[in-house]
């Protein structure tokens, strides 16, 4: 198996390392020099201790010993290039790949998005592109270094000894013995081990995320209590696991010592035969080393491959995710829009087959102020969507400006709109990052002053640094409220052509919403503007009504006109929001 | 600093103490034995293969001749050699090949036994310090909580505790076991030979420098990348988490660039470190292995004068190179040191916190509790010198009042249902219970006693039964489905195929907020509460929905206090108490028809909420 999907690991790894052919070569060079060179070490030696101390031969000694003067130093050159090379290598495909990749992750659109959790994208990202490269550099190289070694050390072996190194191959079959009975017991415990972990570490964020609810429940005790055994768990998963790999390493080293000291102990019964000279003894010691080494790497390195093989799968998993939504082969620029809106027999399901919008036919002119009300799924916000374009429908067409808008060029269309959702995103940074997130250039008069028709200036200069608060992860925690009139804030600073509000101030009380619905209506006058709200007082100040019920548009007018209107349902959401008794009474017709 | 490492050691090793001696003395014997093959080896190249010796009488003379004219003055060691026969050589070899693996097998066998002792120590260590935090944390007060961000420091300090134990068995094990080797090591070089010791004692110092000046910088920046590359993950799951914000505002080519901005700073903090390790290891090996050979070339040199046999030279050179491991040991116990003074401080740190509130000494008993609840004068700051979250609260409610709090988001609702609860303590003024000091009753008790719906309702994974049975892990099936039933939840779950068995949370299917609120409804209903409060939770839904669940409540809770903040003033209309608040202070008390009809803050609400003016 770790042959089988070592060679497929390969070829995936090659594709990552194309771009580097040249260095690799030079890498791959100088490692051979460098082990030959560190080969070379023990021949000096054998003569030493052959020629000079025993036979005596002191003229060559000066020689000799300047020889293995000059091994560390020319080592020390030699390895110099190649850790360089390699490491510049290994930064290359670290940096190229992580940025293709984000890159690509950026250009994905939304359905990707539902389909594959963050964590998992960010795993690819990090994790994997790590371990590819590592294996790229390090497994490979040292595979191919160590099989220099091999060739190098079996010939020299076997001009030294014949017998001697029947006895090292004799030798190998325990070191794989002794990884055949350990690889498999040591792979199930740490993935018991990772697994426990996992499940530790979620339990953990989850709990601390509920902080609130165990207080109040006082439930602290019992929640100790819980993560005590889980904590258990954790500790009896590691002994485990290290009491094999200990066993499997201890084993592995006592075999590799009583394997060195027999073929030791065979030499020095040749060196009293006299078929031996010890020098020729400690030479072949030395290389007997130089094999069994890369034999126990191996084991270590063809687990690096298969890591490296699946990592590479999981990399090009994503790199071949298409996005949905693409731009259109010849794009249309977007330089103004009127936004003059119409959706013609718009049929559309999600991804995952939940149906949303039925046959919705529409139309908004240019400049419309528009409130969206319905129950909860009845498709506001599906309609929200496909006007930005996170989603294509299936049949229908959406036109604005008369153009169909796949036919708009993507970014420049989006940029042309805001859309503010009932969760507002908060990124790391101060509160006047994040405003101007549409629009880094906008100045600070413009900033403040949208701040202060949306009620967020009174919030945010009451903090000790303003604007300049840092908030996120990092910084001050804001309400749901807060990050809501940020949200808006954003958009209109952004200045968008076209402008949707999607349930943006479900979590403000009802004063501060309307005051916030209102700006946005001011600011937006003239302009093309949709909101989608809960209660259908909120939509007084909008020029239509759209009523939507189940995926399609139930009924279409002004907020008075609807409201007078018998057998409408907009009365009818009227009076379940604010009472029977406060309804007006039916029109005359 | 160096305090809390001995803190450290000495709270979590003390228990340990025995296992930790004999990992001290198994590391201590197997550390001294590539000492003992070193001299073993003299022993075996002098005196059974008799190298230096020549092998047979006849060839002794050529040698003696060839190699010049010293032989007569040569009295040392070698010369004192008398030939063995080659069956006594023999027999010396078996011995010494016994004896090897012997002493090879019981070592690495030792050091298996002792690899697993302190695998069984660190695992021990990193347990109890993980659980003794836990505690701390699930015990903290929400207050401390929030202003310590204790929840941030705490996730990194259970990742980083799992490196405390192994620096500091290293710390302790290393320290003892490396000083041995470097006196050992030194006492048998001068037993070899002490001229060439000094060669060994030059070189030394040129190697602890190199040391001591890279390893505490290869530290600093190994840390130092660590931050930026899990800088660099966070950025990615901001984004990535948040992609459509980026892309409703069309970002994506802003934030690839910004990424890949990151991304070549990582890189060359990389590379700078990469530079940085090279420098050393080409440094330290070649000043090594320029040391090591000085003392071969001067052992060789005193072969010729006679005064060193081979054995004794490659002996020499043996332990000279391993004396440099526990020196670059001992400086590396120097960061070690270092980075465990780090963590133990934010260990520490936390389990210092005070927990903020804590079980009076005299307690009294919450199980008669009627629910009749009264503020007096009670002023709330989060923090100090911080604005006020009330301001003077004086309120009484009696026993089995239905009370709405209502205001604009952030007057002071939720603080002043979490004071009941006692989630804080209020800044001044008493809250009192029955007429009983809150402080008096032991705060478990108190808040079983209390129910509480929040505003965002959180599910823990396990099935829908263990969650809504979370205050009360004994509930009958029956209860559990006869509360869901009240909530109106009991549908959707049986429609579920695993009905009352379904997976929540991780793993499992994701509720609706709707589904999440009436959750957190039935979990607070199964505990049958004294008191119930109820924190703005069902302010999305429509008033014929509220009006089912308040009949829940009434049914199962009809003579208990309940306690309702919400923001829509229609759910006021059957509440017995209206309370008004504004910036933290109580504007308005009545029933709903009383301040329908006299002018302020709720009558202007209230009209504007129902879009008309006044």
């Amino acid at each position: 198996m770790p042959v089988e999907s070592g060679v497929r690991g390969y070829r995936q790894l090659a594709e990552f390392l194309s771009p580097f052919k040249a260095p690799l070569v030079f890498a791959l060079i100088l490692t051979g020099c460098l082990t030959v060179i560190g080969m070379v070490a023990p021949l000096l030696m054998r003569r030493l201790i052959n020629d000079v101390a025993r036979e005596g031969n002191w003229d060559i000694f000066p020689m000799l010993m300047g020889l293995m003067f000059a091994v560390p130093l020319l080592r020390a050159v030699v390895n110099i290039g190649t850790s360089i090379t390699l490491n510049q290598i290994n930064l290359g495909i670290i940096g190229r790949t992580r940025k293709r990749i984000f890159h690509h992750l950026m250009r994905l659109s939304m359905d990707s998005y539902s389909q594959m959790p963050v964590g998992g994208m960010q795993q690819r990202l990090m994790g994997d592109v790590a371990t590819l490269s590592g294996v790229a550099t390090g497994g490979i190289i040292s595979l191919l270094a160590d099989g220099v070694a091999v060739v190098f050390a079996v010939v020299v072996m076997l001009r030294l000894s014949l017998p001697l190194s029947m006895l090292t191959f004799a030798l190998l079959p325990a070191y794989f013995l002794n990884y055949w009975f350990f690889s498999k017991r040591i792979r199930t415990a740490t993935a018991l081990l990772r697994s426990r972990m996992d499940h530790i570490s979620s339990t953990l964020q989850e709990r601390l995320s509920a902080h609130e609810l165990i207080q109040s429940y006082g439930q602290d005790r019992a929640e100790a209590t819980h993560f005590t055994s889980q904590a258990r768990q954790v500790m009896d998963a590691a002994i485990r696991g290290s009491v094999y790999s200990t066993s499997f390493n201890h084993l592995a080293t006592v075999i590799n010592q009583v394997g060195n000291t027999l073929i030791f102990c065979a030499g020095a019964y040749m060196v009293i035969q006299e078929q031996m000279g010890y020098g020729d003894v400690v030479a072949f010691c030395a290389y007997a080393t130089n094999i069994l080494g890369p034999v126990t790497r191996f084991a270590g390195v063809s687990n690096q491959l298969v890591q490296a093989g699946v990592s590479a799968d999981r990399i090009n998993e994503l790199m071949h995710r298409e996005p949905a939504i693409r731009e259109s082969e010849d794009p249309e620029h977007v330089e103004t829009l009127e936004g003059d809106i119409r959706l013609d027999a718009v049929t559309f399901s999600y991804p995952e087959g939940r149906p949303a919008l039925h046959e919705v036919t529409l139309s908004i002119p240019a400049g419309t102020h528009v409130a969206v009300v319905g129950a909860k799924g009845a498709g506001r916000s599906t309609l929200a969507m496909l006007l930005r374009r996170f989603y294509d429908p299936q049949e229908g067409l959406i036109a604005v400006d008369g153009t169909d808008i796949r036919r708009y060029h993507l970014r420049e269309y989006r940029r042309a709109m805001a859309m503010v959702r009932p969760e507002s995103a908060i990124f790391d940074g101060s509160i006047a990052d994040n405003l101007r997130y549409g629009k880094p250039d906008v100045s600070d008069e413009r900033m403040i002053e949208v701040s202060r028709a949306l009620g967020l200036d009174e919030f945010v200069s009451e903090l000790h640094d303003g604007y300049g608060t840092l908030v996120g992860t990092g910084g001050l925690q804001l309400s749901t409220g807060v990050r809501q009139k940020i949200g808006m804030a954003r958009a209109l600073i952004a200045d968008p052509l076209m402008l949707i509000l999607d349930e943006a101030v479900a979590a403000l009380d009802a004063e501060s919403a309307e005051t916030a619905i209102q700006a946005v209506l001011d600011a937006m006058d003239g302009r093309t503007c949709i909101i989608v709200i809960n209660r259908v007082l909120m939509a007084r100040g909008t020029d239509r009504v759209v009523v939507m019920e189940r995926g399609r548009v139930a009924q279409i007018g002004e907020h008075a006109e609807l409201l007078v209107q018998a057998g409408s349902i907009y009365r009818d959401l009227f009076a379940s929001q604010y009472g029977r008794d406060r309804l007006p009474p039916l029109s005359e017709e | 600093m160096m305090q809390l490492v001995w803190r450290m050691i000495r709270s979590q090793l003390g228990t340990h103490w025995k296992g930790l001696a004999v990992v001290v003395i198994i590391t201590a014997g197997t550390s001294a034995t590539p000492y003992g093959f070193a001299m073993l080896g003299r022993w075996l190249v002098d005196d059974v293969l008799q190298v230096g010796a020549p092998a047979a009488p006849a060839a002794e003379q050529d040698i003696l001749e060839g190699a010049g004219v010293e032989e007569p003055e040569g009295l040392g060691p070698a010369a004192a050699v008398e030939l063995k026969s080659p069956e006594e050589r023999l027999r010396l070899l078996v011995l010494f090949l016994l004896a090897s693996i012997g002493i090879h097998v019981a070592v690495t066998g030792a050091s298996a036994v002792s690899e697993v002792i302190r695998s069984r120590i660190n695992n021990g260590v990193i347990y109890s310090l993980r659980t003794a935090i836990h505690r701390k944390l699930a015990s903290m007060e929400l207050a401390v909580f929030r202003r310590e961000q204790v929840g941030q420091l705490m996730t990194r300090v259970l990742d980083d505790i799992s490196g405390i134990p192994g620096h500091m068995t290293q710390l302790v094990v290393n320290a003892i076991t490396q000083t041995l080797m470097l006196v050992l090591g030194l006492v048998l070089l001068v037993r070899l030979n002490a001229a060439m010791t000094a060669i060994v004692l030059f070189v030394l110092p040129f190697y602890a420098v190199t040391c001591a000046v890279f390893l505490p910088r290869i530290k600093r920046n190994t840390e130092d990348l660590r931050d930026r590359v899990a800088a660099l993950s966070g950025f990615v799951i901001e984004r990535l988490s948040n992609v459509l914000t980026v892309k409703n505002y069309a970002q994506e080519e802003r934030e690839s660039d910004a990424f890949a901005g990151k991304v070549d700073e990582n890189l060359r903090l990389s590379r700078r470190q990469h530079r940085l390790d090279l420098l050393f290891s080409t440094l330290t090996t070649v000043i090594t292995g320029l040391g090591v050979l000085t003392v071969l070339a001067m052992g060789f040199l005193n072969i010729r004068t006679g005064r060193m046999q081979l054995g004794e030279v490659l002996a020499f050179h043996g332990v000279t190179a391993q004396l440099f491991v526990p020196i670059s040991a001992m400086v590396g116990l120097l960061s070690t040191a270092q980075t465990l003074g780090v963590l133990s401080v934010r260990v520490f740190t936390i389990l210092d916190t005070p927990a903020g509130i804590t079980d009076p000494d005299d307690p009294a008993d919450v199980n008669t509790l009627h629910g009749q609840i009264d503020f007096e004068g009670v002023s709330m700051q989060y923090h100090e010198g911080g604005p006020f979250a009330l301001r003077g609260v004086d309120l009484s409610i009696p026993a089995g009042t239905a009370v709405c709090i209502v205001g604009r988001s952030g007057s002071g609702k939720s603080t002043l249902l979490g004071l009941v609860t006692r989630m804080y303590d209020p800044s001044s003024g008493t809250v009192k219970l029955d007429g009983t000091d809150l402080r008096r009753f032991p705060v478990r008790d108190l808040r079983r006693a209390v129910g509480n719906v929040l505003h965002h309702c959180p599910v823990f994974t396990g099935t829908i039964a263990d969650n809504i049975a979370y205050g009360r892990p004994d509930a009958a099936a029956e209860d559990i489905e006869k509360t869901a039933r009240l909530v109106g939840l009991d549908e959707f779950i049986r429609s579920l195929d695993d009905g009352y068995r379904t997976q929540l949370g991780r793993g499992g299917i994701q509720m609706s907020n709707d589904q999440l609120a009436r959750l957190g409804l039935a979990r607070a209903l199964l505990t049958h509460p004294a008191i119930l409060t109820i924190d703005d939770t069902f302010s999305a839904f429509e008033p014929e929905e509220v009006k089912a669940l308040r009949e829940a409540v009434r049914l199962l809770l009809h003579d208990r206090t309940i306690l309702l903040a919400t923001s829509q003033l229609e759910m006021c209309r059957d509440a017995d108490l209206v309370v008004v608040m504004q910036q933290g202070s109580i504007v308005q008390l009545g029933t709903f028809d009383e301040l329908l009809e006299q002018p302020g803050t709720f009558r202007r609400m209230y009209l504007r909420q129902a879009g008309l003016q006044e």
